[in-house]
Order: C-alpha cells, then sequence, then structure tokens
C-alpha cells in the first residue's frame, strides 16, 4: 500500500519532467493522467471508474453555450491578421507616433491593447507586431531588448484586455466555482456571475497596465543614448492612420461596447465579431464596386441597431401599430442589405489570397481549426490530469493545506497567487487554468475574509488573469517568448528578449499589487454597469 | 508502411477540409441569431443549439489535422535544438507510450456513453431542440480515433527516421 498523496507528488514531478521533452502538452497531460490512474488502480488506491466521468466532461465543452465563443473569437482574430488590417494599423500607428521620442514604443503598446481590444489571439498579436513593429524600432536606434520586451509584452494585453480567449475559459471555471461554493453553503439561489461581468472587471486593470507600459517605455526612451533623431520616419509609404485605425475601431465598439451595454452575451458578441471581421477584411481587399456594397451593409447594422432602440419590430403579437409596420419593413429591407453585404464579403474573401497563396478564408478557417483543436485538446488533456489528481486526493489534500493556512483567506490568496507565478515560467495559462484553477478557487471563494464576508470573485478572477498572463512572458517556457523568437530578426538574441520582458513582468506584478489593494479597480466597473455583484 | 502514413494523412486532410468551414458557418448561424433575437425578437431553438453542435463537431473533428500539421504546442525549449533522430525517438515513445494509449482510454471510457446515446437516438433536452444528441456524442469518438490514427502515421514516420543511419541524418541547426 502506498501513500496516494506520494503518488500524486511522483505525478506531478513526472509530467513536468516529460513535458520538458516536448512532446505535445496535451498528450503529456493526458497520458499521464491515464498512467498514474492505472498505476494508483493497481496498488488499490485509485477507483478506475473514476474516469468514466470523462466522457461527459469532454461534452460539456462541446455543448458549453460559454465555450463557443472561443472559436468565434478565434476565427475574429485570425480574419483580422490573414487580410493585412492588423499589419495596417501597426504601420500607421507607428508612423504617427515615430515622430516623437519613444513613441514608435508607445505605439507598439497602443496598437497592442487595441489589438488586444479586438482579438485576444497573442500569437497571432506578436507575429504581427514583431514583423512589423521590430525592425523599424532597431533602426530607429531601440536597444534590443528593449525592443523585445515592448512587444511581447504588448502582444500579451490581448490575454487580459476582454474579448480574450483566456477570460472566456476563466470565466467559464470561475462562475461555476462561484455557484457550487454558494449551493455547498445552503444558498439555494446562489447569485451568479457571467462572463461579462468577468470581462467588465478587467478593463480598467488592463488598460492601467498597458499604460503602465506606455510610461515606462516613455521614461525610458528619455535615458536612451543611441535613440535616433525624432525627425525619422521609418514608414515612408504606410497606410494612413484613419482608414488603417477605424475598421478595428468599429470592431471594439462593436463588440465590446455590445458586451458591456448588456445588449449581447459574449457568445453573441463573438458571433458579431467574426462576421465584422469578414465584412472588414473584405472591405479592405475588394473592388470598389463590392466595397460599396459593404459599405452599405455596415450602414444598414448601424441603422438597424438605431431601429431596434425607437421601435417595436415584433412581428409576433397581436396587434401592430402602422408606424411598426413600416418599421419592421425597413428593418426587413435592411437585413436582406446586410445578407446582400455578408454574402459579397464571403466571395471576396474566397478570391482574394493571403501571402502563402491561399484564399483568405480558407486559410483563415484552417487556422482556427488547428488554433481550436489545439486549444482543447489541452483543455481535454488537464481534465483527464485532474481526475487522476482529484482520485488520488491531491485536491483535497491542497483544500486542507489552504484552509490551514496561519493569516486565513488573505495568505491562501497569496499562496495560490505565488503557485499561479511559479507555475508559470513552466506551463502557460490553459494548463494552469484548467489545474490549479479548479482546485483552488472554490477553497478562496469560501473562506471567510477578516470582516467575516467572502471575498469577490470578480476581485480574484482579475488577479488571476493578470496572473496568468505573467506565465506568457516568464522564460523559459513563456509562449509569447516562441512566438517573439520565430519572427524576431537575427539582430536580436534570445537572451536579449529574455532581459526585455523582466521590466514589463516587473510592472505585472506591480498591477497585480494595485488591484490587490484597491480591488474596485476590478469590482468598480461591474457594479457600475450594473450587472456585477 | 509509408504509403499507410499518406493514407492517413489523406483521411485527416479530407476531414479537416470540410471540418474548417463549420467555423464560418457557426459564424453565420450566430449572426443570424443575434439579427433575430436583438431586432425582431424572434429566436429559433433550433438555430441556437446548431451553434454549439457546430463548436463540438468542430474541434473534435480537427485534432487529428493539428497533429498533422504539429500544431500542438510543445514546450519547445529542449526539443527546439535537439537533432531529428533524437526528436523521432520522443515521437514514438509519446505516441506509444501516452498518445494511443491516451485515446484506446477515451474510446473504451466513452463506450457506453455514446452507444447509450445511440441506443435510445438521443435528442435535446429542450423541447423543440435538434435531435441529433447522439450524433455529436459520437464527435468524442471522432476524436480520439482521428487522433489516434494521425498518431500512427507520426510513429510510421519516426520510425522510419531511425532506421536511417545517423550519419545521413542532418542536424538540426540551434540558435
Amino acid at each position: 500500500m502506498i501513500d496516494p498523496l506520494l503518488l500524486c507528488a511522483i505525478m506531478a514531478l513526472t509530467t513536468l519532467a516529460v513535458l520538458m521533452t516536448g512532446y505535445p502538452v496535451a498528450f503529456v497531460l493526458a497520458g499521464s493522467g491515464l498512467l498514474f490512474a492505472l498505476i494508483g488502480a493497481t496498488l488499490g488506491v485509485f477507483h478506475l471508474p473514476l474516469l468514466s466521468a470523462l466522457p461527459q466532461s469532454i461534452f460539456g465543452l462541446m455543448q458549453s453555450p460559454t465555450l463557443v465563443a472561443v472559436p468565434l473569437f478565434v476565427f475574429m482574430g485570425v480574419v483580422l491578421e490573414k487580410s493585412s488590417l492588423a499589419a495596417d494599423l501597426v504601420q500607421a500607428a507607428s508612423k504617427l507616433l515615430s515622430a516623437r521620442r519613444g513613441g514608435l514604443a508607445a505605439a507598439v503598446i497602443g496598437v497592442g491593447a487595441l489589438l488586444a481590444a479586438t482579438t485576444g489571439i497573442v500569437g497571432a498579436t506578436i507575429t504581427t507586431l514583431g514583423l512589423l513593429a521590430l525592425p523599424p524600432m532597431l533602426a530607429a536606434g531601440y536597444r534590443p531588448s528593449l525592443a523585445a520586451g515592448t512587444v511581447a509584452a504588448s502582444g500579451t494585453l490581448g490575454q487580459i484586455i476582454p474579448p480574450s480567449i483566456a477570460l472566456v475559459l476563466l470565466g467559464d471555471q470561475i462562475s461555476i466555482a462561484y455557484q457550487n461554493v454558494q449551493i455547498d453553503q445552503g444558498i439555494f439561489s446562489p447569485r451568479t456571475i457571467t462572463l461579462n461581468d468577468l470581462f467588465a472587471a478587467c478593463i480598467l486593470p488592463g488598460l492601467a497596465l498597458a499604460s503602465l507600459y506606455a510610461a515606462y517605455v516613455l521614461i525610458r526612451a528619455r535615458f536612451e543614448p543611441g535613440l535616433a533623431s525624432p525627425n525619422d520616419k521609418p514608414h515612408a509609404a504606410a497606410p494612413d492612420l484613419w482608414p488603417a485605425l477605424l475598421p478595428p475601431l468599429l470592431l471594439v465598439v462593436a463588440v465590446l461596447g455590445s458586451i458591456l451595454a448588456g445588449l449581447a452575451t459574449p457568445t453573441e458578441a463573438a458571433g458579431i465579431g467574426a462576421v465584422g471581421a469578414l465584412l472588414l477584411a473584405a472591405r479592405r481587399t475588394a473592388r470598389k464596386a463590392t466595397a460599396t456594397i459593404i459599405n452599405a451593409a455596415l450602414w444598414s447594422m448601424l441603422a438597424l441597431v438605431m431601429l431596434a432602440s425607437l421601435f417595436d419590430l415584433r412581428p409576433q403579437r397581436d396587434v401592430i401599430p402602422f408606424a411598426d409596420w413600416l418599421a419592421i419593413a425597413a428593418a426587413a429591407l435592411l437585413t436582406l442589405c446586410l445578407a446582400a453585404g455578408i454574402a459579397v464579403a464571403l466571395r471576396a474573401t474566397v478570391r482574394t489570397r493571403d501571402t502563402a497563396g491561399l484564399p483568405i478564408l480558407t486559410a483563415a478557417a484552417t487556422r482556427t481549426l488547428t488554433l481550436t483543436a489545439m486549444i482543447f485538446a489541452i483543455v481535454i488533456g488537464a481534465r483527464l490530469f485532474s481526475l487522476t489528481f482529484r482520485g488520488l486526493g491531491g485536491a483535497d489534500f491542497i483544500e486542507n493545506l489552504l484552509q490551514g493556512l496561519p493569516g486565513g483567506a488573505t495568505s491562501a490568496v497569496f499562496m495560490v497567487m505565488a503557485t499561479i507565478f511559479i507555475l508559470g515560467f513552466f506551463l502557460d495559462f490553459l494548463e494552469i487554468l484548467y489545474i490549479v484553477i479548479p482546485v483552488t478557487v472554490p477553497v478562496l471563494l469560501a473562506l471567510p475574509l477578516a470582516d467575516g464576508s467572502t471575498m469577490s470573485p470578480l476581485w480574484l478572477g482579475a488577479l488571476i488573469a493578470l496572473n496568468l498572463q505573467t506565465s506568457f512572458l516568464t522564460p523559459p517556457f513563456g509562449i509569447a517568448l516562441f512566438y517573439l523568437r520565430s519572427v524576431a530578426p537575427d539582430a536580436i538574441r534570445t537572451a536579449d528578449i529574455y532581459r526585455g520582458i523582466v521590466p514589463f513582468v516587473a510592472l505585472q506584478l506591480v498591477m497585480l499589487a494595485i488591484v490587490w489593494t484597491w480591488p474596485v479597480l476590478a469590482t468598480g466597473l461591474p457594479a457600475l454597469l450594473g450587472s456585477g455583484n | 508502411m509509408n504509403r499507410l502514413a499518406s493514407r492517413i494523412d489523406t483521411v485527416n486532410r479530407t476531414i479537416a477540409g470540410t471540418a474548417r468551414w463549420l467555423v464560418v458557418a457557426m459564424a453565420l448561424v450566430q449572426f443570424a441569431n443575434v439579427v433575430l433575437r436583438h431586432v425582431f425578437s424572434i429566436s429559433f431553438i433550433q438555430m441556437s443549439e446548431a451553434v454549439w453542435y457546430l463548436h463540438g463537431l468542430f474541434f473534435t473533428l480537427g485534432a487529428g489535422y493539428a497533429l498533422l500539421g504539429d500544431d500542438h504546442v510543445r514546450i519547445d525549449i529542449i526539443y527546439g535544438r535537439l537533432a531529428p533522430r533524437t526528436r523521432a525517438i520522443i515521437n514514438l515513445a509519446g505516441t506509444f507510450c501516452l498518445l494511443l494509449p491516451v485515446c484506446a482510454a477515451i474510446i473504451w471510457f466513452s463506450a457506453d456513453y455514446v452507444t447509450g446515446a445511440w441506443r435510445i437516438r438521443e435528442g435535446s433536452a429542450e423541447f423543440g431542440g435538434l435531435p441529433f444528441i447522439y450524433v455529436l456524442k459520437t464527435g468524442i469518438w471522432a476524436f480520439a480515433f482521428l487522433l489516434g490514427l494521425q498518431g500512427i502515421a507520426v510513429a510510421i514516420r519516426s520510425a522510419a527516421r531511425l532506421s536511417i543511419r545517423p550519419q545521413y541524418s542532418s542536424k538540426c541547426p540551434s540558435r
């Protein structure tokens, strides 16, 4: 008979060791979960039928109304990337701002924040920023480490500024935990937190973090001796600012605006964003006649929103006044126009080819398929790992550990935060999200604070989101570093990248401390919007 | 053996060639749902269910193809510097010790779950919903099967690389 907790520890260490070999993360997690379940069962400390929870768990991912947002947001981001809309934005912004000292770096951060608010795909943002902004930054005399750090850190803003894939997954986890905790406490009509709440909670911390980054690079630039004279214009042929800035801004307003105004669920907003990105992508590449139709479609979208807010457009009711009939007819016409625009956009994105020679739509759909499959494979792997970890008693052990900490809730949160930060050096956000969060968050949410109340799940969520962001940057296994390495010119050494991200990770920790000290930064906006707790 | 690996590639490539369009369909159906609901206050339960049907089939059908393109995330700080031979050993061992057992286990542990759904032709829990839950649940099998199938192709290729004598295999340039 072996102590199952010992087996748990061996399993965790073995998994970390096998992950280092470079075999795909998803299968290492799933594989060690399975193998240690079998070992545990052979030794009589694991109940093998526990694994039959697996199909229900996978099916839960397949039919979750929240997670539907993941492929749609991925698609939106990939379309922006493949259609060069993101590239236009980078070039236009750096043209505008490179006239100021440190302006180029500030432009990169601004663009990073804006792309973050549209796509939220860290890899795509870093690839675009790295390819387009690194060479001019180096040419303007930025130190390679500062340039690399700025690009990597700006790219990761996509994780914290909503809508983001990471927040969708985190919100799913936290709302489940929050409900279960309340049911355990005997509250039968539990309060819920929605993804909208978490999105709202992360906006201020995300923007504040972007501002911290910008302040830092501007101050650094003052003391950068080799920085080129402010008159150097690296992008003579860059596109004009407004035509480049408008499409992503429109998407931000449509997607984030509708979520924050409480008009749409994140899943609905993801649908708007995906189709919106298609329209804008087609508009950029298409000929004049096509662009006109798409413009008309975009205007009809706006007109529909206005009509819907002015008139009662329900056709399914008994008595409809004449004015409403007119409005309904107009709305139907506008919808037709919108549908025509979408059809034209689909055709245009099939006809235009990307740099690799594939039709933009095909390339975007294929990339969305592999990215989404990769994400969910890791989630499934982590689920299997967690099933075994839980079955061997690891979860109970951690629960007791956290409950028994001297210092109560505060030190428990601190402990979890420290764990997530340290794990971030080795794992990336998906694994942490699906292994650490389900075990620790329910305990934390149930712990009484000093004044007897429990902590706000939104505050905790924002802290976790900020903390998870460091996992993209912390070497040796920060995903952002890999993406940057793959597009960075040879003039930037890997050591430059590692050195460059240190101050930005420090700023992330500063932001973490700020939100820790002033929870209102996270809880204020959701409360103001009337949906928070 | 090489032909078998190519056949497997073709299977997953063909499936992905269709499956990738599910996300476009998903975007369009979801957008239609939004317009119908927010403008005309109409909602069709089949159409909202269709979105998560598409989502569920999308990633389960794409997992094998992602392996074909080596798109599953690796921690490649060490792997990236290894010679192709060593990588082949890791992939061969990983396929047999981790990937294939996992795929087999998923199929094994979901056997009752999936066949049970087929036996009763399980439909939606909602009144008027789509009656194809049993098809959707089969996605779990498709996920494991397509992934395992592609794993076999990876194993064949890795073994083929190992059978080449080491002096002929080129070293990977390390940064």
